[in-house]
C-alpha cells in the first residue's frame, strides 16, 4: 500500500465545515442551548491538542504517552499567571505556550535518544515526573488545582477564538507536513535508519516535532483553562495522555484531521452516555479494543512498525 | 582518500577490530573479503559512524572523521548501503530518492514551502533513477520492487547523497545471476562517480570489480594488493583454507 | 536522623523494592520477550488485591486468600493473554498501547461496578500485625518483614528458574530468537503463556501483599505500574537482575527522598534517577537485547 507524502488541499466541504461552526454561536443562541457552545469549544481546543499529538505519532511515528505533561501545563501556565494578575489572554497564553515549549524540548532531548518500547515508557515517567511535581507544590494548589480569579474573555468570544486557532492548526499541519520538514519527519517515521544513513539529522528532527506538538499541546491547555476558569492535576496525569491517544485512534493516525474528528467523537461519547451510564467507560474499554483488534487499514495504515 | 589506523573494535571479549589498517585511494574500487566472523560488517559501521571505534583513527580526504555522527560524514561524502535492503517500502520510488537529494539541501528545516516545488530536487531524483535503471518504475511503491531493484533503489539513494565514497556491505547478497550482472556493470558505472569500498563474498564479483583487494582475518587486514596478487597469496589461502576461494 | 530510623527507611525501602521488584519481573519479561507494552499489567496486581479481599472477607484465613489471589490471577492473565495479547505480539506499539489502555478502562469499570469506587479492607492478619524486636529497643512491622521474606523467596526462585532449568532455556530461547525456537520444537505459544501468567501471578502476590498496608481501590495498579516502568528502564528491559537491581534502587532512592529531601523534590527523585540512569547507559543497566 503506496502512501503519499504530500497533502493535498482540502475540498470544498471544508470551507463549509467552518462556516456552519462558525455560525454555531448564533444558532445555538436561537434554540436557546448555549450550553453546547461551551462543548463544541472543548471539542476544539482537545481537537487542537490531539492534532499536535497526531504530529508526533501519525506523521513522526513516535508513540509518546505523556503527552498531557505539555497539556496540563499550559493550563497551569495560565492558571498561576492569572493567579498573579496576568489575565488577558493574548499574554498569558503565548506565555504558556513558551513554557510548554521548553519543557517539551528538555523532555524531548532526554526522551528521544531511546526508540520503540524505551520511549514509551520514558515519556509516561517524566509526565508523571511533572504531575507529581505539580501537585505538590503548595502554590499550584495541590491536589485541587488552581482557579482563575477571571477568565478574561467572553464564551462567545472565546469559542471563535479556539475556531481560528483549530483552523489554523489544520492548516499549519498540512503545509507543515508538505514542507522540507514535514517530509523528513514522515521519512523518520518510515525508515529511521535509511533518513540517518542518507544524511538527515534524525534526533535534531524528531526533537523540533516533540517541541512543536508540546508547543501546540500547551496553547491548547492554556485555551481549556480559560474555559474551565481553572487547571486541575488530572490534566497532567496518565489517562489524559491516554484519553489524547485514543482521540488520534478514533480520528485517525496520520489523518489531518483525525484529532478534531476524534476528539469530537470521544467528547460526544461522554457527553451522550455518561449521563445514563457512570460506567460509560466501559463501552468506550470496549469499543477501543475492538477498534484496535478489528482495525482495518485505518490503525496499521499511516503507522510505522514500533 | 581514506586512511584507517589502529582500528579497535570490542565487543564483549571478543574484538571484531584488533587493530585494523587499512587504506583506500581514490577513484579505486576497493573489495574487502575474509572469512565469516572477521569484523568485515563491523569494519563498514564504524566507517559508515554507525559504530564508534574503542581506538584508533579514520581518515577521509585528510580531515579526522573518527568522532563525527552518522549525518556528519554523508555531508562530508561518506555515504553506506546497507546488508539487508533498506528503502522506505511505502514510499513511491521516486520519492525515496527525492527524500535522499533533498537531504543535501538542508530542507528539513524549511517548514512553509511545500517541497513538491522544488523541481530542480526532483529532476535531479529522475535523472538518478534514469541512471540506475529505474525509471520506469519512479511512481511505484518502492515495496513492490524485485529486490535487484530494490539494490539498484539503494544505489540511486547513495548517488543522491554525492557521496564521493561510497560503502557497500555484501550489496550482492541473495541475488541470482543475472540481477548480479546488473548490479556489477551498475557498480562499474558509478565507480566513475565515487570511490567503492565494498565487502563481499561473491568471488566472481569481486575479482571482476576490484582494483585492490583487502583480506581481513580476525580483526585486521593480513594482506592488501591486486586480485592477481591476492590470488597468488599463501598466507590467504591458509586463511580462507580454500572455501571461498575456490568457489 | 537516628540510626533506628535509618535502619527503619533502609528496611522500608527494601520492602517497598522487592515488591516492585515482583511487578517488574513480569513486565520485563512481557517487555524483552514478546516485544510488546502492557499497561494493563497494573490491573493484575488490583486484581489480585481485590481477589484477595474478596476471599480473605469470606474465608478469614490470609492464606487461603493469597493463594486464591494468585491462582485465580494467573488464570485471568493466562485468559488475557490468550485472547488479547496474542494478537498484539506482531503489532505496532501504537496499538499494544491502545489495546491495553482499553483493557484497563475495562478492568476498573468492571471492579468499579463490583465492589464500588470505595477502598476495600484487606486487614492485615492478626497474627502478623504486630512489630517484632530485631534488635534491642529497634521494632518493625511483622507484616512488612513478611513482605521482605516473600520478596526475596521469589527473587532467588526466579533466578534458579531461569538460569538453571529447562524451562528457563526455553524463555531465554524464545526470547532471542522465536523462529529458532518454535523449528527445536518449542511450543513458543504456550511458552508466552505461562510466562505471561507467572507474571500476573507475581502481580496477584504483591497486589495481595500490600493490600494491609495500601489501600484497595480501583486504580490502584497504574500507580505501581509507572514505577515498575521505571524500575525496567533502569534495569533494561527483558533482564530479571536488571529488574531486582532496578527495583531496589527505586525503593531505597523514594524512601529514602520522602525522609530526606523537600515534598516536591522527594516525589520527583526517582525520575531523576532514571534521567541520570539514561544519561549514561540508554538501555538501562543490564539490558537483555542487543
Amino acid at each position: 500500500m503506496k502512501v503519499s507524502l504530500h497533502t493535498p488541499a482540502a475540498g470544498w466541504w471544508w470551507a463549509v465545515a467552518v462556516a456552519s461552526l462558525a455560525a454555531f454561536p448564533a444558532i445555538a443562541a436561537h434554540f436557546g442551548q448555549e450550553y453546547y457552545v461551551g462543548l463544541a469549544t472543548r471539542m476544539l481546543v482537545f481537537g487542537i491538542a490531539a492534532t499536535s499529538l497526531n504530529l508526533l505519532v501519525g506523521y513522526g511515528g513516535m508513540v509518546s504517552f505523556g503527552h498531557a505533561a505539555f497539556f496540563g501545563t499550559g493550563a497551569y501556565a495560565v492558571a498561576a499567571l492569572a493567579d498573579r494578575g496576568v489575565a488577558a489572554p493574548w499574554i498569558a497564553w503565548p506565555i504558556a505556550m513558551a513554557v510548554a515549549a521548553v519543557l517539551a524540548l528538555a523532555i524531548g532531548a532526554a526522551a528521544l535518544r531511546t526508540r520503540g518500547l524505551y520511549f514509551i515508557m520514558i515519556t509516561l515517567a517524566f509526565a508523571q515526573m511533572v504531575f507529581y511535581l505539580v501537585v505538590s507544590v503548595k502554590a499550584l494548589g495541590g491536589d485541587d488545582g488552581l482557579s482563575l480569579a477571571a477568565r478574561g474573555i467572553g464564551e462567545s468570544a472565546l469559542f471563535y477564538t479556539a475556531l481560528v486557532l483549530a483552523v489554523l492548526a489544520v492548516y499549519g499541519l498540512r503545509r507543515l507536513a508538505n514542507a522540507g520538514f514535514g517530509r523528513a519527519l514522515q521519512g523518520v517515521r518510515e525508515n529511521e535508519a535509511r533518513m540517518e544513513a542518507v544524511g538527515f539529522p534524525v534526533l535534531r528532527i524528531k526533537l523540533a516535532a516533540f517541541t512543536i506538538a508540546g508547543a501546540v499541546a500547551g496553547i491548547s491547555g492554556a485555551l481549556l483553562a480559560t474555559l474551565n476558569g481553572r487547571a486541575g492535576p488530572g490534566l497532567l496525569d496518565w489517562p489524559q495522555s491516554g484519553q489524547l491517544l485514543v482521540m488520534v485512534i478514533l480520528g485517525g493516525v496520520g489523518q489531518r484531521f483525525g484529532g478534531f474528528i476524534g476528539a469530537a467523537v470521544l467528547l460526544a461519547m461522554e457527553e451522550v452516555l455518561s449521563p445514563y451510564w457512570v460506567h460509560w467507560q466501559l463501552v468506550l474499554g470496549i469499543v477501543l479494543l475492538a477498534v484496535v483488534l478489528r482495525a482495518p487499514r485505518g490503525l496499521a495504515g499511516m503507522l510505522a512498525r514500533g | 582518500m581514506l586512511r584507517i589506523a589502529g582500528l579497535v573494535k570490542r565487543f564483549g571479549g571478543v574484538a571484531a577490530s584488533d587493530g585494523l589498517d587499512l587504506e583506500v585511494r581514490a577513484g579505486e574500487v576497493h573489495a574487502v573479503i575474509g572469512p565469516n566472523g572477521a569484523g568485515k560488517s563491523t569494519l563498514i559501521h564504524q566507517v559508515s559512524g554507525a559504530l564508534a571505534p574503542d581506538a584508533g583513527t579514520i581518515a577521509f580526504e585528510g580531515r579526522d572523521v573518527t568522532r563525527l555522527s552518522m549525518h556528519e560524514r554523508v555531508a562530508a561524502g561518506i555515504a553506506r548501503s546497507f546488508q539487508v535492503t533498506s528503502v522506505f517500502a511505502r514510499l513511491a520510488v521516486l520519492d525515496n530518492v527525492a527524500l535522499a537529494v533533498q537531504a543535501r539541501t538542508r530542507s528539513c528545516f524549511s517548514f512553509w514551502r511545500p517541497a513538491i516545488e522544488d523541481v530542480a530536487a526532483f529532476g535531479k531524483a529522475m535523472r538518478i533513477l534514469d541512471r540506475v535503471g529505474l525509471a520506469a518504475r519512479a511512481g511505484e511503491a518502492a515495496g513492490a520492487l524485485s529486490h535487484g531493484e530494490q539494490r539498484r533503489l539503494e544505489m540511486a539513494l547513495a548517488l543522491a547523497t554525492q557521496a564521493r565514497l561510497l560503502l557497500l556491505d555484501e550489496p550482492m547478497a541473495g541475488m541470482d545471476t543475472a540481477e548480479s550482472e546488473a548490479l556489477v556493470s551498475l557498480l562499474h558505472e558509478l565507480r566513475a562517480q565515487c570511490t567503492l569500498l565494498l565487502v563481499e563474498h561473491d568471488m566472481d564479483a569481486v575479482f571482476r570489480l576490484a582494483d585492490r583487494i583487502s583480506v581481513l582475518v580476525y580483526g585486521r587486514v593480513i594482506a592488501t594488493g591486486t586480485p592477481g596478487a591476492i590470488r597468488a597469496n599463501e598466507e590467504v589461502r591458509r586463511a580462507y583454507l580454500g572455501d571461498a576461494m575456490t568457489a | 536522623m537516628t540510626a533506628a530510623l535509618a535502619a527503619e527507611q533502609a528496611l522500608n525501602g527494601l520492602q517497598l523494592g522487592l515488591m516492585l521488584f515482583l511487578m517488574a519481573a513480569g513486565l520485563t519479561l512481557v517487555l524483552g520477550i514478546m516485544d510488546t507494552i502492557n499497561l494493563a499489567h497494573g490491573s493484575l496486581y488490583m486484581t489480585g488485591a481485590y481477589l484477595a479481599a474478596a476471599v480473605y472477607a469470606a474465608a478469614g484465613s490470609f492464606l487461603v486468600a493469597v493463594v486464591a489471589a494468585v491462582a485465580g490471577t494467573a488464570l485471568i492473565g493466562a485468559l488475557l493473554e490468550m485472547t488479547v495479547l496474542r494478537a498484539l505480539y506482531r503489532r505496532d506499539h501504537l496499538s499494544q498501547v491502545l489495546a491495553t489502555f482499553a483493557i484497563i478502562l475495562i478492568a476498573n469499570e468492571t471492579i468499579r461496578m463490583i465492589w464500588g469506587p470505595q477502598p476495600v479492607a484487606l486487614p492485615t492478619p492478626r497474627a502478623l500485625s504486630g512489630p517484632v524486636e530485631l534488635l534491642p529497643g529497634f521494632l518493625y512491622p511483622a507484616w512488612r518483614l513478611v513482605l521482605i521474606a516473600a520478596g526475596l523467596g521469589v527473587a532467588v526462585l526466579l533466578f534458579i528458574l531461569v538460569t538453571y532449568t529447562r524451562a528457563g532455556m526455553r524463555v531465554r530461547a524464545g526470547a532471542s530468537n522465536r523462529e529458532m525456537a518454535e523449528v527445536m520444537g518449542v511450543d513458543v505459544k504456550r511458552l508466552f503463556t505461562v510466562v505471561f501468567a507467572i507474571g500476573a501471578a507475581l502481580c496477584a502476590l504483591a497486589g495481595a501483599l500490600l493490600g494491609p498496608l495500601l489501600a484497595v481501590q480501583v486504580g490502584m495498579g497504574e500507580s505501581i505500574l509507572i514505577l515498575a516502568f521505571v524500575v525496567v528502564v533502569i534495569g533494561g528491559i527483558g533482564s530479571i537482575r536488571g529488574a531486582f537491581v532496578g527495583a531496589l534502587l527505586v525503593g531505597i532512592v523514594d524512601t529514602a527522598g520522602r525522609a530526606l529531601l523537600f515534598p516536591a523534590l522527594a516525589s520527583i527523585a526517582i525520575y531523576v534517577l532514571m534521567a541520570a540512569v539514561l544519561f549514561w547507559k540508554p538501555q538501562g543497566l543490564f539490558p537483555a537485547r542487543g
